[in-house]
């Protein structure tokens, strides 16, 4: 099992489970780039450019092509604050799970509002 | 390196996560449009070895790209390419309302979604004359 890091900025989403230098990479993985060690070339992280907008490509893109192993999220950078993750939902988690953790605590509540907003304009 | 424009430093945008951002510069890009660069952008890429080392090299890279193409999976995000040696830098440019801002920056082996002809030259907004693109497939 990997422990990782997620950090977030606007609507980029890294799921990094390495802090060695990371080359992204189109590889194919719908959603996703790809980071790899620049190194050894072992896939270290996963970045969305986009996650709110991206996130059913991506869960889809997950069931069929999924991504192997299990991860333990320790902690979320959010660029002003960094918080130590204790949720069991995101610990010994696959990827589909964790994106949709991310989803839900930190992009659904936008995403309602925006509709909201609409709905009375 | 290109000019920082300064004119809208201090003024704020809010993100797609909802957090403030506070302007720092600005640059011109030959598509025409003011790429704003924040505080939280650069605290962001601070985090990055490669980006945290390449910082400096932004404002080059927006006001003087090889390269200009749209994200094919969400092409409101436009993507700046430019070659750094044996590898290609690149600047994620994203859009909120007319608010147009540098996410993120990292070194990519090859031109997203060009060799799996998700992309055609018909879709590249800018290009440098000169720039030998099918290197970078």
């Amino acid at each position: 099992m990997e422990k990782m890091e997620i950090r977030m900025y606007s609507s980029v989403v890294e799921f990094i489970f390495s802090s060695s230098r990371i080359i992204y990479g189109d590889e194919g993985q719908p959603g996703l780039e790809v980071g790899r060690n620049r190194k050894n070339g072992k896939i270290v992280a996963f970045m969305c450019y986009s996650f709110p907008h991206l996130y059913n490509r991506i869960l889809n893109g997950l069931k069929e092509k999924p991504i192997p192993g299990r991860f333990s999220v320790e902690s979320v950078d959010e660029g002003d604050k960094v918080t130590a993750i204790c949720d069991p939902r995101v610990k010994n988690a696959a990827m589909p799970e964790i994106v949709q953790w991310v989803w839900e605590k930190y992009y659904a509540h936008l995403e309602e509002s925006i509709t909201v907003g609409t709905l009375h304009a | 390196m290109a000019a920082r424009d300064f004119s809208s430093a201090g003024k704020t945008f809010i993100d797609y996560k909802g957090q403030l951002n506070v302007i720092v510069y600005s640059i011109l890009t030959p598509l025409g449009y003011q790429a704003h660069v924040s505080a939280e952008a650069l605290g962001h890429l601070a985090k990055h070895s490669v980006a945290a080392r390449r910082q400096t090299d932004i404002p080059h890279i927006l006001n003087n790209p090889d390269l200009i193409v749209p994200s094919y999976e969400f092409p409101t995000v436009h993507l700046y390419y430019k070659v750094a040696g044996k590898i290609l830098l690149v600047v994620a440019i994203h859009q909120k309302s007319d608010i147009r801002f540098v996410a993120t920056m990292h070194d990519t082996p090859a031109i997203k979604g060009l060799k799996e002809k998700k992309i055609s030259q018909t879709d590249f907004l800018y290009i440098r004359g000169g720039f030998q693109w099918k290197k970078w497939k």
